[in-house]
């Protein structure tokens, strides 16, 4: 039997594999997307309407965290180790990847941001207003020049606690502070969608969205692409090694679960492991670093908590707003006109309030009895949460390697991240802190928690952010990658995944893979009909 | 379609046995009696009945402490115990008897000696209910009174009453 060569083959199928399989079998290409995760099914092996209490015990025997039956819980841990402050890095090694714990937020990069990637915003645009029908996002027109409107659905708004924040920003902005403050712009269904994917419900378990209201890979881009007939997909194979031939990748080595090697052929690869895992397919297989850069330029989103208390919504009744998870609104543009003297970039402040599901947030009350328990239930409700989400500044301090020594269970290295928080990094916190502590009090509300001066010791990297360490750029001597995402060095290697990011702005990455990857993959599609990647 | 993996995978997920639908309902895993009572009305200190809902005894609160220390590292579990003993060894040498025969207006002064540092703790004492408090505010948020009587929560658990 002849061996099978793919047109093309795509390495993971997290938000930008998902996008880049379905542009591919679109334009026509045989493609294999091969995962290392199984497929999960929305509603049966994650995301279910149980509450904490009649799920406690299954939940603590497997170290599982309560109430929120989350699709992380099939989160792969601790593959990587780290050097530095504190540094994390989690996967959901399964069909559709990170795009199904995702949070949804779904923010355009804007015309600022793009002023150091290799093309501006006005070029990309397009791409993202077609990401957005596709996904289907919902959102105000805010008119925000650095935050650019998109194809909205139907916008859900803040809670009332939120509203509270909305007032303070007002407040300082009538005193000249640049700043907005709007509602969150989720991949998540209010109206009927082209995708036919069931509306949201508002039940507030958005990172295992057990309807698929929630854009994924897994719900979206990929059944379409199975319609084509252009698409083969093998679960469970890790890909553990790039095959190359005459200067060209050949196709990929994967391990099965029981570790035994199977190969599969290609044309053309695309790579969307995310910012880690793909460097690291690299790194470990010698292919495409003339430059250098691959692992380099590391940067993510870092932040901390500042916790604001509203006593006027904190002895009214309950009432049911779980909402999409729990930040339905945002702090932004900050920093976009000027540049902060004290530090490089700018970051954004997610706010919710609430308790979806149920369970209380704020738990840090002092005291105990009677007392304790009344203002435990009073700072809940009239609880305003404000979560920073800054860039990192890139730097040499800040990288991926290959760990000399750790490797995981099919022999390849694990990945090494280097996590230094800098005197940038803790200038731009302490700003946040500062901003936050002022729009609290302006919206007549106290402060409930917030961690004061700031120290690298108080900073958390739980987003899952990662990029730009395989970037684009238009030189070959400093980046791995052209301006489509094409490695310079093997021609028929392109990266889908978000490590192509040149540089990043405060806003959250998943919007901008897709609708880059999707790019790039039309790009692949267009080469391979003139027979460049033959 | 539905492949054959899912097909063993469903049929094994329902032979499963139904599990406990709230916590407290099967047996002690971790704790002896003793040590649950202990547990049971420490917490109950910390959230009482009180008009607006009932207490962490009614949640059940030490339960969900018995579930957590049972599925807890040995060192963990230690402290448990240790902290514990450490409740008892207090009730004698100021009150001369044993925590369980204490009224309650004695439990409640041992309390306060407990959290007299509370964020800063001095003594094993105090260390302890650095260790129990979050325990009992997380059983008690996990518990149905806590979620549906204290906090009142609606939800959207069948009734889509959200709009927007």
């Amino acid at each position: 039997m002849a061996e099978t060569v793919y047109d093309a083959v795509v390495v993971g199928s997290g938000p930008g594999g998902g996008i880049a399989t379905y542009a591919l079998t679109k334009a026509g290409l045989k493609v294999a997307l091969v995962e290392a995760g199984p497929r999960l099914r929305a509603g049966v092996d994650y995301g279910h309407h149980d509450m904490a209490w009649e799920v406690a015990e299954e939940r603590i025997s497997k170290g599982i965290g309560l109430p929120f039956d989350s699709v992380w819980r099939h989160a792969a841990r601790n593959h990587f180790t780290g050097v530095g402050d504190r540094p994390n890095h989690g996967m959901l090694v399964a069909l559709g990847g990170r795009s199904l714990c995702w949070a949804g937020h779904s923010l355009r990069f804007g015309p600022k941001d793009f002023e150091s990637w290799p093309f501006p915003y006005s070029q990309v645009a397009p791409y993202y207003s077609r990401a957005e029908k596709f996904m289907g996002v919902y959102g105000f027109k805010d008119g925000l020049w650095n935050m650019p409107d998109g194809e909205f659905l139907k916008g859900v708004p803040y809670r009332p606690a939120e509203k509270a924040l909305w007032r303070g920003v007002q407040k300082l902005k009538s005193g000249g502070a640049k700043m907005e403050f709007v509602a969150q712009r989720k991949a998540m269904l209010t109206e009927p969608h082209q995708s036919r994917r069931a509306q949201c419900h508002f039940c507030g378990m958005c990172s295992g969205c057990c309807v698929d209201a929630k854009y994924t890979s897994a719900n979206t881009p990929l059944p379409m692409a199975q319609r084509t007939g252009n698409l083969t997909i093998i679960t469970e194979a890790w890909v553990t090694r790039i095959l190359m031939k005459d200067g060209r990748a050949s196709g990929v080595e994967y391990a099965m679960p029981n570790g035994d090697r199977r190969e599969v052929k290609c044309k053309a690869l695309v790579l969307a492991c995310n910012s880690i895992e793909t460097p690291r397919l690299m790194l470990h297989s010698g292919v495409g670093n003339s430059s250098g850069q691959v692992g380099r330029n590391l940067t993510s989103h870092f932040g901390c908590w500042v916790y604001g208390f509203f006593p006027e919504y904190a002895r009214r009744d309950n009432v049911n707003d779980d909402g999409t998870n729990y930040h339905h609104s945002l702090l932004t543009g900050l920093n976009w006109d000027k540049p902060n003297p004290k530090f490089q970039g700018t970051y954004q402040v997610q706010c919710g309030s609430g308790w979806p599901l149920g369970v209380l947030p704020i738990r840090d009350v002092k005291g105990w009895g009677k007392g304790f328990k009344k203002e435990l239930r009073e700072k809940n409700l009239g609880n305003a949460g404000m979560n920073m989400q800054g860039t990192l500044l890139q730097s040499s301090k800040k990288f991926m390697e290959l760990d000399p020594s750790a490797k995981d269970r099919n022999g390849v290295p694990l990945p090494r991240i280097h996590l230094h928080y800098e005197d940038n990094d803790v200038a731009m916190a302490d700003d946040m802190v500062e901003t936050c502590e002022r729009i609290i009090r302006a919206g007549g509300g106290q402060l409930h928690w917030s961690p004061g001066k700031m120290d690298p010791s108080k900073l958390i990297i739980d987003y899952n952010h990662w990029v730009g360490t395989v970037r684009m750029g238009k030189d070959r001597r400093t980046a791995p990658l052209d301006d489509w995402g094409r490695s310079y060095d093997v021609p028929n290697v392109f990266i889908g995944d978000a490590s192509v990011f040149p540089a990043y702005p405060e806003k959250n990455p998943v919007l901008t893979n897709i609708t880059m990857s999707w790019r790039m993959s039309e790009h692949l599609a267009e080469l391979a009909r003139k027979g460049e990647l033959a | 379609m539905i492949h054959r993996r899912e097909l063993i995978q469903i049929a094994a997920a329902s032979a499963l046995p139904a599990a406990p639908r709230h916590f407290g309902e099967g047996p002690l895993k971790f704790f002896t009696p003793a040590e649950d009572a202990v547990l049971d009305r420490l917490a109950d200190i910390i959230l009482p009945t009180d008009e607006q809902s009932p207490g962490a005894h009614e949640a059940k609160v030490s339960r969900y402490i018995d579930l957590v220390a049972a599925y807890s590292t040995a060192a963990l579990q230690q402290r448990w115990r240790e902290g514990i003993k450490d409740v008892e060894a207090a009730a004698r040498s100021r009150f001369g008897a044993a925590y369980s025969t204490l009224t309650r207006q004695q439990q409640e002064e041992l309390m306060g000696v407990m959290a007299a540092h509370e964020g800063k703790p001095e003594n094993a004492l105090e260390r302890f209910f650095e260790m129990l408090k979050p325990a009992v505010v997380d059983g008690y948020r996990f518990s149905e009174i806590g979620t549906r009587q204290y906090m009142r929560w609606k939800g959207n658990g069948g009734a889509l009453s959200y709009r927007i």
